[in-house]
């Protein structure tokens, strides 16, 4: 240290002098950085803890449907809906609604339902789930015009399969044999199908003779 | 340096400083700045590394799983499958992990703990066992916190699959038309040309059957087959040879007693009066005598069982029995304890006051403690010993034997010599052997035919037959794979060509019969050289067992149109040739369905339909992501 303080005694003034300086803003810098921490941190929990609520809601509305449950399935969904709706918990309590109503024959409600989540899902791939439950209550309700614009998506994804498939029972509903024929095929030419899966669309196929 | 440091350090800088500091260490800590240094790679999802250790725990489970529902042994074939759906399924969860984390899923400590609570292999009779769960983690090879980590992770993986499993559903117009489809029924006629009618009428010339063998050489075959020569070394065979002295066994179990010996545990037969909190001395008198008069009563050689019968006879409640078996100490009290553990069995007590209990106890069977002798367990201590032994002569002789064999290459002779075991030889063996011992061993046969010890004839590495098990081996002889002269495969060739023949015929009668069917000649009117016979079942389902299933699939094939009887041949891999005609189809009638088979068709679709989303949902997810393999690190 070319200009080393000699006795202690100037360090001590040279550190004074400094922290009279600086004291301030280092005392401001600490009290800010506390607060971003203590902020940041409480949003954070508060983040958690509605996460885990609705975890908690999300446990019981399972519960409630795996012991068939329809009623308590319901108030959980509604529950999940009303105070968190925007997580993923909230768009699986969509599906479930939806799921109710389709059961009891109620396909508007079910399209009402299914048709939100198709315009808020924050992950492709429920969007893809939702988009083909969609269509297929459209195909029941004879609402062909609207499955077909879903079914004609141009990004079906690793969800080739099911929008083939689908296309296959909505021409066949309509009677043109020939062109579900081909959409049955371009669905069993995936290899993605389980043996099971692939059994439902050969028996689908062979329904409709060799035309 | 610090000087300039200081000059520039100053004003409010330097408060922005600290405070960022005291920002990052606080959310991050210190222990993000010291990272995982060589830590190897088997692949990467996304930003997320899967490591060579938990690949190779996760290899290890799985391996282990296949062992118990496919047996002992696992091919080479088998091993590379598990490998690579070790990686795959490693990979799916990494995906799944880092969805769940960006979709915010969350599962408390508490729900954490209830599951793990109310896992079965974690409990006892009363509950929850905190020591079998830290025994059961342990052998997983993890901590409870990385349990609990795991579970957790297993938790949010269950709830994004549930909510797409659980929210499936099938309308009534979907399920209606599968059970129309399933309940379906034809009318099928059919007719089968059998290769045995037909075979007779066919004639062989001589050069038929040379042309047909030079064209087909190939299917008169000996296989490729080797001689090897080969030293065993299995530790489960050298333990059989070690001969212990008893001496040897006692100190061997002494310093092992804690392997082999269990906690006392001493069972119990207790009578008792129990005094009330605010009891007052008259009571406790009364209770006194009650006690005092049954340990009269014991000292006369009267069963505990008899005497609270006769307490029970006579009104005097207040007696009460009880029977527990085999306790460890720590469960009944200090004051019973103390004579429970120090008495002999069968012996009686006398009064014995606990906090608001008078006790009078027998000792029943005594396990443990000073029970914990050497006779008890000597058949396992035995064993134990052998196989100690024989492991440690196992790792110095199999060290011998590779380098041996390694150093001399050209005969087994010398390593064979040093570890005192025989060079054994084999008799010529194929690849498809599957003898039972080491010559029908995977590894052993995959050796045996490599080409490289083939044609050098030197020893081979160690091959690794099992768990401390090895051989190395030489091949002696090899004779390649050789077409055999037709003089010796005349009556092979003539059989091959005369099927081949009647199946062509077959197939070709068969599709002059559908061909004159279908211009509209009657099935009885054909005209055709033998005769045929025509079979008939009317509204035939799916699972029909009158009929063979070859044919039974082609007519479910068959769907007639416009009023015309369908039509179609099906060629059997025997060579037989079926003409199928459907005449009608019936849809299945709902009104005869039962609603317990509609109820078991529904969920059948619910779960195909929610394992087919499952499954294009991971493959969609995948086909995003980005997933390096590091081949080179597995």
């Amino acid at each position: 240290m070319e200009d080393g303080y000699r006795t202690e005694e100037q360090q001590v003034e040279a550190i004074k002098e400094w922290w009279k300086q600086n004291g301030n803003a280092i005392i401001a810098g600490i009290v800010i950085g506390l607060m971003a921490i203590f902020g940041w941190r409480g949003y954070n929990e508060n983040l958690i803890k509605e996460a885990q609520e609705a975890s908690l809601l999300y446990e019981q509305m399972v519960f409630a449907s795996r012991s068939n449950d329809a009623e308590n399935s319901r108030v959980y969904a509604d529950r999940i809906i009303a105070d968190h709706e925007s997580t993923l918990y909230g768009t699986y309590a969509k599906l479930m609604i939806a799921k109710l109503e389709a059961e009891n024959g109620n396909l508007d409600e079910a399209a009402k339902q299914l048709e939100w989540v198709v315009a808020n899902h924050k992950q492709i791939e429920i969007g893809h789930i939702a988009s083909l439950r969609l269509a297929r209550v459209y195909i029941d309700a004879d609402k062909l015009d609207a499955a077909e614009q879903i079914l004609n998506t141009k990004n079906p994804g690793a969800f080739t399969a099911q929008y083939e498939e689908l296309k296959g029972d909505m021409l066949a509903k309509q009677g043109l044999n020939d062109a579900a024929r081909e959409a049955y095929q371009k669905a069993m030419s995936n290899s993605i199908n389980s043996n099971d899966v692939q059994t439902l669309l050969e028996t689908k196929l062979n329904n409709l003779g060799q035309g | 340096m610090l000087g300039s440091i200081r000059d520039k350090a100053s004003g409010w800088i330097a408060g922005i400083i600290v405070g960022a500091l005291i920002i990052s260490f606080a959310l991050w800590g210190v222990n993000s700045y010291f990272g995982q240094g060589g830590q190897v790679n088997v692949a990467m999802v996304n930003d997320t590394e899967i490591d060579l250790q938990t690949y190779q725990r996760a290899l290890v489970n799985l391996r282990r799983q296949m062992q118990q529902i496919f047996g002992e042994e696992i091919s080479l074939d088998e091993e590379e499958l598990i490998r690579q759906q070790t990686l795959q399924r490693l990979i799916d969860t990494s995906l799944v992990n880092q969805i769940v984390a960006e979709q915010r899923l969350r599962i408390s400590d508490q729900q954490v703990a209830n599951t793990i609570q109310s896992l079965e292999i974690f409990q006892d009779e009363s509950g929850f066992d905190m020591m079998a769960y830290e025994l059961g983690v342990a052998n997983l090879g993890l901590t409870p916190k990385m349990f609990e980590l795991e579970m957790r992770k297993d938790l949010l993986a269950e709830q994004l699959q549930s909510g797409i499993a659980e929210t499936v559903f099938v309308t009534e117009a979907e399920l209606n038309q599968i059970l129309k489809l399933d309940n379906q029924t034809r009318d099928i006629t059919y007719a089968l040309l059998s290769v045995s009618n037909y075979i007779d009428d066919i004639e062989v010339s001589d050069e038929q059957v040379n042309s047909y063998y030079e064209t087909n050489k190939n299917n008169y075959k000996t296989p490729e087959m080797v001689k090897i020569a080969y030293i065993d070394l299995d530790v489960n065979k050298i333990a059989e040879s070690i001969k212990p002295i008893e001496d040897e066994l006692r100190a061997y179990y002494q310093s092992n007693k804690d392997t082999y010996d269990v906690d006392e545990q001493r069972s119990v037969t207790k009578l008792f009066v129990k005094i009330d909190e605010e009891a007052g001395e008259e009571q406790i008198a009364n209770a006194k005598t009650v006690i005092e008069n049954a340990l009269a009563m014991a000292n006369d050689g009267i069963e505990f069982e008899k005497i609270i019968e006769e307490f029970t006879e006579e009104g005097k409640g207040a007696l009460q029995f009880s029977e527990h078996a085999f306790v460890v100490r720590g469960i009944m009290g200090d004051e019973i304890d103390e004579f429970l553990f120090s008495a002999e069995e069968n012996e009686i007590s006398g009064m014995i006051e606990s906090k608001d209990t008078f006790n009078i106890i027998k000792v029943g069977e005594i396990r443990g403690g000073p029970k914990n002798i050497y006779e008890k367990v000597a058949e396992q201590v035995v064993n134990d010993y052998k196989l100690n032994q024989a492991q440690l002569k196992y790792f110095e002789l199999s060290d011998q034997l590779t380098t041996l064999a390694y150093e001399y290459p050209d005969s087994l002779e010398l390593a064979a010599e040093a570890i005192d075991s025989p060079v054994q030889e084999s008799d010529y063996f194929a690849r498809d052997n599957d003898d039972e011992g080491i010559i029908g061993n995977d590894r052993l046969i995959a050796s045996s035919f490599n080409e490289e010890l083939i044609s050098s004839g030197i020893n081979s590495d160690a091959i690794e037959l099992g768990e401390n098990h090895i051989a190395v081996i030489r091949v002696l002889e090899h004779k390649p794979s050789e077409i055999k002269p037709l003089e010796y495969v005349k009556a092979e060739v003539i059989a091959d060509i005369k099927q081949q023949l009647t199946a062509d015929k077959l197939e070709s009668i068969g599709k002059e019969i559908i061909s004159q069917l279908k211009d509209g000649v009657a099935p009885e009117a054909l005209e055709i050289d033998k005769e045929i016979k025509w079979e008939s079942e009317s509204a035939a389902k799916r699972d029909s067992v009158n009929i063979s299933r070859s044919i039974l699939r082609k007519a479910f094939q068959l769907t007639p149109s416009n009023g015309q009887v369908a039509i179609d041949g099906y060629r059997f891999g025997s060579g037989d040739y079926a003409v199928v005609m459907v005449t009608a189809v019936e849809d299945g009638n709902l009104d005869n369905i039962e609603e317990g088979d509609s109820k078991k068709v529904e969920n059948e679709l619910k779960r195909l339909k929610s394992s087919a989303e499952w499954r294009e949902f991971l493959t969609n997810s995948k086909d995003k992501a980005k997933v390096m393999i590091f081949e080179e690190n597995i």
